[in-house]
């Protein structure tokens, strides 16, 4: 396309080129290698595995013949292991090779073998018998589904995504008790196969967007894959914009409720956050807590919280420009108490706004390398002192100060991390074009985030909805939360007048 | 030029039509219409609403007839090509300059109000940034944003009913003082500030629904545009009294600039920060009628080449009037050739389509 200056931020981020061949789970090597023998089977699989240490091979004796277990030890869990090999002890050889066929699974090839006890399975080979068999001695730990700690609420379920895919499954399964609801798995990462699961429910979410997620992710030629995160940058479409166009959770509730919204959740073993897409901008302002509150409650954080978006990219910015462009908006009982702040700073306000901006900024990253005990020094260091002197020494007035303040606490009210982010850089640019124009700045610069956001979609739905394109019946769940009984998932259908829970009281009367 | 495709919903179309018609032009129209019909200037505004409204029709008698074609494919096919061409050519003259028109008012607003001493080239380039990029995504984004933008409408209008807590409203007495005539002639004053809803020729075929929603929709956005700028005339009379009206050409500034509140003062740089957003609307919808003119002329699909060289014209041509005498000049001069294309145009234009119905419908 031309004229990419101005299609600058709409840069596609993956290819979708449907001539390539997509990499399934298992092809590390083309050719299929057919067992023959005990002695060629062992000698493929370790010459597949080459020099590595934590493969054993353990010879047996039973009945004459030679009965080896291959498996990799760090998967091994004893007591399953022990339970397969007990029970192949039996008085004669045909009974156990009777239960090796009925208990055990058979692999038709070598690298399928191989695939397996990459995949923390036992291969057993039994000397005379030319099939090859595995068995799960896989050991499972993974944490306890605990509350994510980026994420906490105040009133509803406390369980979180934890790094096991089939936990995580499991967590979803147990909240949505139906068979519409779909997990379809692949694996991607040509060097580390990772499994991936798409989820969604049938009949609520789009076909088509099921299907092109399925592509995108069938068709990304990558060697490993680290996080949800950076398969999350692989598949977005806008990768020059600074709004996420998936959420990134760990919650299992938030997952389930926008599972049943009709959005797609992406599950990536390993990784205790999913993807949710496609989204829109009031998603990433939803939380459980406006749910399980009553609905005035609901509709008040909601409204804070998309509040504090337009304080926390506005505010510093409104206030360089007025104290260098407008000061004439300040009214006279106001304008003493700014101008004796304002007046000693010997330099440009953007430099003192900026000043104070960096140093929340390094104090925030700080804060969270740091383990606990000392990350409150780092609270009284930043807060206390840096504050307090920053002040008196004259290098930054006290409105700034509070200025910032706000503006920080504004920018973690945010549920989702993904956003906060975003929000907290879009501050820098808004405060620069303040700078240069003042009010007018700062007028072009939300001009330009409108247009952008008009202009953004996630999958095919514009970022903007329910907002734009209008639906009145999702509108219901944007800027405040109307009650639970008027939104149209909680809603019987065919009953759309909310029966009294208190009706038996009119038999008493 | 891509097939036209229906891709934005009928209520988009009210809230494109009220946000392009609604613009710098509104701030100083109370101003021009009392400079020539006095205290009966909300009759005047009316009555342009009213002929705007026959307007309406005939431009949707027209595209009713070919309902998957723009202006610049309509012309064609009604008056051959050599005519229709030149039409084009003209239209594209008119939107081009309807725009700088607007940059110029803009400008003149920003030197006055807010940004003294900033150059106006810097400013204007930005803004013509920031509209090509809006432009460039096609009509469904410059639909949306409108969309997005109709609620701030409402909101500077319920700003500018505080203005009647010092209203007298002796100074609208007695209706009907200055005649007939000078009624008329301000109706024209009204009708060159609400211009914008003859591009409805251009992106009628991007709008869903049957013809009669379109022109349900267009008619609301007309009722609303008349009520909103009668309104806004009537607050101004009866907030300044005749002999102060004559020395304040952007009344519905210097109104709100009376305004005080114990958090904040000069409410007019607020109320002109919201200006900027429609006036950004205005100029994006004629640059992105005339760049799809211009596609369609030069018969190219490189829509996005265009819309940056339109807007650069835009800007160079923008920035020529120096002083407030030849702006005021320009913006008379211009206001009396649009009548020839919102009205004189469309009407040879019917008359054609009326004559040719036996090849109607394509």
């Amino acid at each position: 396309m031309a004229m990419k200056w101005l299609n600058f931020f709409h840069r596609k981020g993956t290819t979708t080129d449907d001539t390539r061949v997509p990499v399934h789970a298992g092809s590390m090597s083309n050719e299929k290698t057919n067992y023959i023998g005990l002695e060629q089977g062992i000698t493929y699989i370790k010459d597949s595995f080459s020099t590595t240490d934590d493969l054993i091979i353990n010879n047996k004796l039973f009945h004459e013949k030679k009965l080896v277990t291959i498996y990799l030890d760090p998967y091994l869990d004893k007591d399953l292991y022990q339970k397969a090999i007990s029970l192949l002890s039996h008085d004669n050889e045909a009974a156990m090779t009777d239960q090796l066929k009925k208990s055990f699974d058979v692999c038709p090839t070598l690298d399928y073998a191989i695939q397996k006890l990459l995949d923390g399975k036992c291969v057993i080979l039994y000397e005379g018998v030319p099939q090859l068999f595995v068995v799960n001695v896989r050991s499972s730990f993974h944490r306890g589904v605990d509350e994510p700690i980026n994420e906490r609420i105040v009133i509803g379920q406390h369980e979180g995504f934890v790094e096991s895919l089939k936990v995580n499954q499991q967590l979803l399964r147990k909240r949505i008790i139906h068979t519409d609801l779909i997990i379809k798995n692949m694996t991607i990462g040509t060097k580390t196969n990772t499994s991936v699961s798409i989820i969604y429910v049938e009949g609520l979410a789009d076909s088509k967007v099921v299907k092109k997620i399925w592509n995108e992710l069938d068709s990304l030629s990558i060697s490993s894959v680290e996080s949800s995160g950076a398969v999350m940058q692989l598949i977005e479409e806008h990768s020059f914009s600074p709004f996420p166009q998936m959420l990134n959770t760990e919650r299992p509730d938030r997952a389930a409720a926008n599972l049943m919204e009709g959005r797609i959740v992406l599950m990536f073993d390993g990784s205790p956050s999913v993807l949710i897409l496609p989204v829109s901008l009031f998603t990433f302002f939803q939380s459980p807590d406006d749910y399980n509150t009553r609905w005035i409650m609901g509709s008040f954080y909601r409204a804070i919280r998309l509040a504090s978006f337009f304080i926390a990219v506005t505010f510093p910015a409104f206030y360089i420009a007025v104290v260098s462009f407008h000061p004439e908006v300040i009214p006279s009982g106001l304008i003493l108490i700014v101008k004796q702040a304002v007046d000693d700073i010997p330099y440009p306000h953007i430099v003192e706004a900026f000043i104070m901006e960096m140093t929340l900024e390094l104090l925030r990253e700080a804060s969270i390398r740091l383990p606990n005990p000392i990350g409150q020094t780092i609270g009284i260091v930043g807060g206390l002192v840096i504050g307090d002197a920053i002040v008196r020494a004259g290098l930054v007035s006290n409105i700034m100060i509070i200025i910032v303040a706000i503006t920080a606490i504004s920018s973690f009210v945010v549920p989702s991390h993904e956003m906060s982010s975003s929000i907290r850089l879009l501050r820098f640019p808004m405060m620069f074009s303040a700078a240069i124009f003042g009010f007018v700045g700062i007028v072009y610069f939300y001009l330009l985030l409108i247009i952008h956001l008009c202009r953004l979609e996630s999958f095919g739905t514009s970022y903007l909805s329910p907002l734009v394109p209008l639906k009145l019946e999702k509108l219901k769940d944007s800027f405040i939360r109307f009650p639970t009984w008027s939104l149209k998932n909680f809603r019987r259908p065919g009953n759309k007048k909310r029966k009294s829970a208190f009706k038996e009281w009119d038999d008493f009367a | 030029m891509r097939k036209n495709q229906a891709i934005v919903p009928p209520y988009q179309l009210f809230t494109f039509m009220v946000v392009t018609q609604m613009g710098a032009r509104g701030l100083s129209l109370p101003f021009n219409v009392f400079t020539v019909s006095g205290s009966d200037g909300w009759i005047s505004v009316i009555l342009s609403g009213l002929f705007i409204q026959s307007n309406i029709f005939l431009l949707w008698f027209i595209c009713r007839k070919y309902p998957t074609n723009t202006l610049f494919e309509i012309t064609k096919k009604l008056l051959g090509k050599i005519v229709g061409n030149f039409l084009n050519t003209s239209y594209i003259a008119f939107f081009i300059t309807t725009a700088i028109t607007t940059l110029v008012i803009y400008t003149s607003l920003l030197k006055e109000w807010i940004l003294p001493y900033t150059p106006n080239w810097i400013l204007l380039l930005l803004f013509i940034f920031i509209c090509s990029y809006l432009v460039r995504g096609g009509i469904k984004s410059i639909a949306s944003l409108y969309s997005i933008l109709f609620p701030l409408n409402i909101l500077m209008v319920i700003f500018l009913a505080i203005a009647h807590k010092n209203a007298h409203y002796l100074f609208v007495l007695p209706i009907g003082n200055e005649g007939l005539e000078a009624i008329v002639l301000g109706a024209k004053e009204g009708i060159y500030a609400m211009t914008g809803y003859e591009l409805l020729i251009v992106i009628y075929p991007f709008i869903q629904g049957q013809a009669k929603d379109k022109l349900k929709m267009m008619t609301l956005s007309n009722i609303f545009v008349t009520t909103v700028y009668t309104f806004v005339t009537f607050t101004s009379i009866v907030y300044f009294s005749p002999q102060e009206f004559l020395l304040v050409p952007e009344p519905v500034l210097y109104m709100i600039k009376e305004f005080t509140f114990i958090m904040i003062e000069r409410v007019d740089l607020f109320f002109l920060c919201f200006v900027i957003f429609f006036v950004g609307a205005t100029y994006s919808s004629y640059l992105y009628a005339s760049s799809i003119g211009l596609a369609s002329l030069m018969n190219t699909k490189k829509i996005e080449w265009i819309i940056p060289l339109v807007a650069a014209t835009t800007v160079v041509v923008g920035s020529i009037p120096k002083n407030d005498q030849s702006i005021q000049e320009w913006v008379k001069l211009f206001s009396n050739i649009s009548f020839l294309f919102i009205f004189v145009f469309p009407v040879i234009l019917f008359m054609f389509s009326f004559f040719r119905k036996n090849h109607a419908g394509g």
